[in-house]
């Protein structure tokens, strides 16, 4: 994979400056990027068949609601883990989803479940941000995961709720 | 027969305890099944598996799309696949389902070398620019190397969890069919358990049969006994009454000394043998139910005098028998058979003892008539006697010390009269037996009773034949309180003129001659109204209550 890099012998100064450049840029684009990822939209509420009516919400919009944290293990990770992020029920609530009997959850790479709402009024289930406390990115689940407290109910260590922790969350609507 | 029982007994214990064996291997079983089914669908990692393969395929059309595009927003998109294609490759190690994607790649390492050639790859994917079409097309060649290992790797998953799943299934099919078997089992030992019950029903029943008529044969035998003793008493009483007379009477005659007292000890024996008969024959009427008490008011002076007689007549004339003074003048009670009582025991006692140390004293607490028995223990054989006398050495009705005969009528009339007998230690070597019987005291001296009939006859019979010093007959026009009413039943009692009477006479006990046409309006119906002696028994009988 040697020749993907800009490689080739060259100067000390053209070294410095070349790194000097790329550092330059690079900063730009750290500082950039993470400021555009907070703005755009990471989340789509939609009610209706057609869709008609939605809501959009940034990663700021969802960290600025009431935070829940849970400690719980599941299938994906070693061990227990820290999770943070809002109660889904009231996510969903800024849409009136509650009164729906199911919602459709679709990750990014378009996989979706079906959950009935009973669920987000029986157990703190929660659109987790962080784990551990670390923002989650969409290399690692991120930046949106469904998750349920499922060390503190020994019913969701079932199969059916180990499915419902779909991760990349990027749209919630009625059915 | 006791081992058989003993053995449908463990049989029984052993059924039961077979069928919870198997009510339990059941429930493991049936638990057993279902952890198998979350088991099998917890480590069915097949999605997971494939989403790499699919997910490769969708990164390749993203950069595929940005070689013909060549726009930014192409270019965004290929880092969105990418680093959701990243998120899949990096789960093998994390986790229980990580843990799974490696177990299906031990030994061919396709996944550690895709992960590898992505972490190369990220920089590049960094730095990529939209128009540079020779690297796009560099990188879309080797992604294409992987294409053959990842779809390997799905096959061994899809072929890993069909092989799981068949596992499973056969370890439920084993489990149904030894589920199936056992419950097999429990209901052939379940009709095995009920043709038992039904066979040890049958046979309780046989049993418990045979024992009823073994019971009603040994009652029949009972009363048969009972009856003939009642008879052979009655009898004998008759021509003893016989020899007794003419014994007077021969007593009463110019007899040498020598000739009066061998008719004294006749007529004394005589005497002891009436008592004795009237004993026998009210003892068979208790072991034949037909005991009666003759409760009626006396006096229990009466009752001492005719003590001391029996007692005199039987050669104890040594015997005190005294009234405690401060007790009532009359009481209730069967007089006749409290005689008998205290008689059969005194003599008992006496038998072959020094009546001078012997007195019986009659008192009365309030409710009971009490008569104690008192004498000075100086012979080592009044234990023995004593104890036949509470009845301590009776091991069976029919293991009666032939001595006991006595004490034995003695205390049936006790029971009969719902008396109590005890043995009281005294001073200075004195014992006492002490008879304690309910005897009430009178509430009334006299009693008023009113006569209701439209016959004058009858109203001079039944006066004449009541009349006494403790029964005053009021007439149709006297007034004053009236303690009872008797209401001619062939002549009179019809409801509203009874509504009358007893509304005019509240506190009156109505008693009916004859059988009434409104039996509710009475508290008492003779149905025999000649019987003038069970008539006046009734009338008395109001004395006490």
């Amino acid at each position: 994979m040697k020749h993907w890099g800009p490689a080739g012998p060259s100067a000390h100064a053209l070294i410095v400056v070349t790194f000097a450049i790329a550092a330059g840029f690079f900063a730009l684009v750290a500082a950039s990027r993470p400021a555009h990822a907070l703005a755009e939209t990471v989340l789509t509420l939609s009610r209706g068949s057609d869709g008609v009516e939605s809501l959009d919400f940034t990663l700021d919009e969802l960290a600025a609601l009431p935070q829940v944290t849970i400690v719980t293990e599941n299938e994906f990770s070693d061990g227990e883990v820290v999770y943070r992020g809002p109660l889904v029920r009231d996510v969903i609530e800024h849409l009136a989803l509650g009164q729906t009997e199911t919602l459709r959850f679709t990750a990014a790479n378009d996989y979706y479940v079906e959950i009935p709402t009973s669920d987000f009024r029986r157990f703190d289930v929660i659109l987790a941000l962080e784990a551990d406390g670390v923002r989650l990115s969409r290399r690692d689940k991120g930046p949106i995961w469904l998750m349920y407290p499922i060390s503190d109910h020994q019913e969701l260590r079932d199969p059916l709720f180990i499915h419902r922790l779909i991760w990349q969350v990027v749209r919630i609507e009625s059915l | 027969m006791n081992l058989t029982r003993t053995v449908q007994r463990y049989l029984g214990l052993g059924i039961l305890l077979t069928m919870a064996a198997f009510a339990v291997v059941g429930y493991l079983s049936i638990r057993r099944d279902v952890e198998n089914l979350r088991v099998i669908s917890q480590d069915n990692i097949l999605w997971t598996a494939t989403q790499m393969e699919v997910e490769l395929l969708r990164f390749q059309l993203s950069v595929a799309n940005l070689q013909l595009e060549k726009s930014p927003e192409a270019l965004e998109q290929v880092r969105e696949r990418f680093d959701i294609l990243w998120s899949r490759v990096f789960m093998m190690g994390s986790g229980r389902v990580g843990e799974l994607i490696r177990r299906y790649d031990q030994g061919h390492g396709s996944i550690p070398a895709f992960q590898q050639y992505l972490e190369e790859l990220d920089p590049v994917i960094a730095a990529f620019e939209p128009g540079d079409a020779a690297q796009i097309r560099l990188v879309l060649r080797e992604l294409e190397t992987f294409q053959h290992d990842l779809r390997l790797y799905t096959l061994r998953v899809v072929r890993g969890d069909t092989a799981a799943s068949a596992e499973v299934r056969d370890r439920i099919q084993n489990n149904s069919q030894t589920t199936m078997a056992i419950s097999l089992a429990a209901v052939l030992l379940s009709v095995l358990a009920l043709a038992l019950i039904l066979h040890e029903n049958r046979r309780q029943r046989q049993v418990a049969e045979l024992n009823r008529r073994v019971a009603d044969e040994a009652e029949l035998s009972s009363r048969a006994k009972s009856r003939f003793l009642t008879m052979m008493s009655h009898e004998l009483r008759n021509p003893l009454n016989g020899v007794l007379g003419p014994l007077a009477l021969l007593g009463q005659s110019d007899l040498a000394s020598r000739h009066q007292r061998l008719v004294e000890q006749a007529q004394q024996s005589g005497k002891s043998m009436v008592q004795m008969l009237a004993g026998l024959f009210d003892y068979g009427e208790m072991q034949d139910g037909r005991f009666h008490l003759r409760v009626e008011p006396f006096r229990v002076a009466t009752l001492a005098a005719g003590v001391r007689t029996d007692l005199a007549g039987a050669g104890l004339d040594g015997v005190r028998v005294t009234l405690r003074a401060g007790g009532p003048e009359f009481v209730h009670g069967d007089v006749e058979r409290l005689r008998h009582i205290f008689v059969h025991l005194t003599d008992y006692v006496l038998e072959g003892s020094d009546s001078e140390s012997l007195n019986v004293v009659f008192h009365h607490d309030g409710e009971n008539l009490i008569g104690e028995i008192g004498f000075a223990v100086d012979d080592a054989t009044i234990d023995w006697k004593l104890d036949l006398i509470m009845g301590l050495n009776e091991i069976a009705p029919d293991q009666v010390s032939t001595e006991a005969l006595r004490p034995l009528i003695a205390r049936g009339l006790i029971s009969a009269a719902k008396g109590l007998l005890s043995l009281v230690d005294g001073d200075a070597g004195r014992r006492t037996i002490r008879v304690s019987v309910p005897a009430p005291r009178l509430r009334y001296e006299r009693i008023r009773v009113r006569l209701e009939t439209r016959s004058t006859a009858l109203s001079a019979i039944y006066q004449a034949a009541l009349r006494s010093e403790r029964i005053d007959f009021v007439e149709p026009d006297e007034s004053g309180p009236v303690d009872m009413v008797l209401v001619d039943a062939t002549s009179i009692g019809e409801e509203p003129l009874m509504a009358r009477l007893r509304n005019q006479f509240s506190d009156a006990l109505f008693v009916s001659l004859g059988a009434p046409q409104s039996p509710e309006s009475f508290d008492d119906i003779v149905e025999s109204p000649s019987d003038m002696s069970r008539l006046r028994s009734r009338i008395l009988g109001r004395l006490a209550n």
